[in-house]
């Protein structure tokens, strides 16, 4: 029985081909996994993919294609291309305009005093490597650098993350009495809807633990370099709705939210509804302090409602 | 014999125009690209006609893939007639030789005379960089370009040369239905079509239907938004995509923008706003107290305006405040660190309402 072609639309198949031919043209082939791992699909659909080339031969070839040859021999793809498809296709707008998009996250995101010649250097490269114009495009799409400070701490703590740089930071923990100094060897940047987080090994705690970047007051990337562990997994540290967690240090609290505002909580993740409109959450927390400020932050349209320790605690916090 | 595919005409139709240094008028094309050839040599004038059509979609169809087919007017029969053809140059078509500073090319051979571009290591790491960044992010309406234009960089840069940031971008349920909606909304955007979808708005709770001029897309802390002039309300207006649903572009007109966007119009002026800095009221000055050393957190991350630095016993920021009901629930949550000063009936209400919440406690210990 012949195995059903996977579903896909002629321009994907198009964009996957103009890769295919010249990475498989080159060094003596490639493995098809290798090609499909590149273009995020399977091993199965490059071989239909070339497949549609091949079936080319049954019928009038066009030009000088068909000097085209394809072997597909156990794992491997290999073309022999005297003529045509041996270079990638040269950035189309849309590409373009990708990498100017990401060029403006960096420059967001990175050391202000190099920010200008960041987007100068982007903008000498998009004119080296695309014939059209990008700005329009990039123009209409923008990322907010989800850092509200002047950049040069955050670019400290990027560049430490990047050459696996131990990082001392001076941390203002919630509710702390005086920010204090860390030394962090950092494993990932995690940007959670909150923020940035600085996800790695703390050596005050000899512990994984998760810094928020906002307050994350002063950076400073030391000499000592450290190697992330082959066995780390941040999605050992994620929620499938999206933030950071610890099963060990995590605490219940549950929170009642007014119907005013109970869609807003809704479209977030869980809730139990109430029979007046309103909606019940459990929240996981790692720091109590945190939903308390997060309640406040609702006004009167949200109560913690459990544990009972907490709530005499919500009475101190508000006579403060 | 089957019919060629599409895919099959858009290949033959490539390999046929690339490199080829003199325009190629119609009847050459016809006649050269199978799919084509039997149809236009032997067919009626009705299949002429259908096949001229086929190619006319086919080629725009690859123009927007970015397949440079350049329409060309040049001469014939010795200078005495002007025709037009079709023209996909080399040196359009195929990415240019990327080549380290310093550095031999990554892939010796150079089996077409292109253009050279030479990169410092910085640059080139950075623009891997870049693509990864935007290929990453959650619900990206550019993830398929960034990803592809990353593997054509790669064909020259070899990626594991450059060191990249290791980062996560943690996605919030829902975010499959956003990238649906990221899809066309993107596309209005680049050709400046309208839009209609209907919005559920939180605060009002009611589910409307809406017709906009899309300007933009902007994301922030994990969530995607449109700022799209509302022509029912005349007026600019920042929608959540996530609370978008039946998003419908116009597809009249294709090619024809529907609006212009007005020229002082800056879509980063956008970003980093706060709740209580958008609204059309009249602003009023605020100014906040920040205990110590919370007011070494306000500081770091410019939160309103220094007016006094008091060391160890805090600061005086001011503020700008548009709607005062977000700002004030702001200060509320930060649970004593900070306190209204000022203006009098801000200081009023803020106490009010810090009354108010401490009332659900009443009777906690």
């Amino acid at each position: 029985m012949v195995a059903a072609a996977p579903r896909t639309t002629a321009s994907e198949q198009l964009e996957r081909l103009l890769y295919i031919l010249p990475r498989a043209a080159r060094d003596g082939g490639v493995r098809l996994e290798e090609l499909a791992e590149a273009l995020g699909t399977t091993a199965e659909q490059i071989v239909h993919d070339l497949e549609e080339v091949t079936t080319r031969a049954y019928y009038h070839p066009a030009g000088s294609a068909e000097d085209l040859q394809i072997l597909i021999e156990g794992d491997r793809a290999t073309i022999f291309s005297p003529g045509k498809f041996r270079r990638p296709v040269a950035l189309s707008p849309l590409e373009s305009a990708a990498l100017a998009l990401g060029f403006r996250i960096l420059a967001a995101e990175g050391d202000p005093t190099i920010r200008a010649d960041l987007l100068a250097r982007a903008a000498r490269l998009e004119a080296r490597v695309a014939d059209t114009p990008t700005e329009d495009l990039a123009r209409g799409v923008a990322v907010d650098a989800g850092d509200r400070g002047d950049g040069d701490i955050a670019a400290r703590v990027r560049e430490a993350a990047r050459t696996h740089r131990r990082c001392s930071i001076r941390y203002l923990k919630l509710g702390a009495e005086a920010p204090e100094e860390r030394n962090v060897d950092t494993y990932a940047l995690v940007n959670a809807a909150a923020g940035w987080y600085m996800l790695g090994h703390c050596h005050m705690r000899e512990a994984m633990r998760a810094f928020r970047l906002d307050r994350v007051l002063d950076a400073t990337i030391r000499e000592e370099s450290y190697e992330v562990p082959a066995d780390f997994d941040p999605s050992a540290w994620t929620t499938p709705d999206g933030r950071l967690f610890w099963a060990d240090r995590e605490a219940e609290v549950v929170v009642r939210y007014s119907p005013k505002v109970a869609d807003w909580l809704r479209e977030r993740g869980p809730v139990e509804e109430q029979k007046d409109g309103s909606v019940l959450v459990r929240h996981q927390v790692g720091d109590v302090r945190w939903v308390v400020e997060h309640v406040l932050g609702y006004g009167v349209d949200a109560e913690v409602v459990g544990p009972g320790e907490l709530l005499g605690k919500m009475t101190r916090y508000l006579a403060a | 014999m089957t019919a060629p595919t599409k895919l099959q005409r858009w290949l033959d139709l490539i390999a046929f125009l690339v490199g080829r240094r003199i325009p190629v008028s119609v009847d050459d094309l016809m006649a050269g690209i199978p799919a084509y050839a039997d149809r236009w040599a032997e067919g009626t004038h009705t299949d002429r006609a259908s096949i001229r059509r086929t190619f006319e979609r086919d080629k725009d169809e690859l123009r927007k893939l970015g397949i440079p087919i350049e329409t060309v007017k040049y001469h014939i029969n010795y200078g005495t007639e002007e025709t037009e053809g079709y023209q996909l140059r080399k040196d359009n078509f195929y990415l240019p030789y990327l080549r380290l500073v310093g550095n031999q090319l990554r892939q010796p051979d150079r089996p077409y005379r292109l253009q050279e571009v030479e990169l410092t290591e910085e640059e080139a790491g950075s623009a891997l960089e870049a693509l990864q960044r935007v290929a990453e992010l959650p619900a990206s309406p550019l993830k398929r370009e960034a990803n592809s234009a990353f593997r054509k960089l790669a064909f020259d840069l070899d990626p594991d040369h450059f060191q990249t940031a290791p980062v996560l971008h943690l996605e919030r349920p829902g975010s499959e239905e956003v990238r649906a909606r990221l899809k066309p909304l993107g596309e209005a955007v680049r050709a400046r079509k309208a839009v209609r979808f209907r919005y559920h708005g939180m605060y009002r709770g009611a589910t409307t239907d809406r017709h906009v001029h899309p300007y933009g897309l902007f994301f922030q802390h994990g969530t995607w938004y449109l700022v799209a002039h509302d022509t029912g309300r005349d007026a600019l207006r920042t929608f959540r995509v996530g609370r978008m649903e039946d998003v419908e572009p116009n597809r009249k007109a294709p090619g024809t923008p529907d609006f212009p966007v007005p020229p002082d119009f800056k879509l980063e002026s956008y970003l980093q706003r706060e709740a209580w800095e958008l609204g059309d009221d009249a602003p009023l000055t605020a100014r906040v107290s920040f205990r110590f050393p919370r007011s070494l957190w306000a500081e770091r991350n410019r939160h309103g305006t220094l007016v006094e630095d008091r060391g160890e016993d805090g600061s005086l920021r001011e503020f700008s405040v548009q709607q005062a009901d977000p700002f004030l629930r702001w200060v509320l949550s930060m649970a004593g660190d900070a306190r209204v000063e000022s203006p009098p009936e801000l200081q009023t209400e803020f106490r009010e309402l810090a009354g108010q919440v401490a009332a659900l406690y009443a009777g906690a210990r």
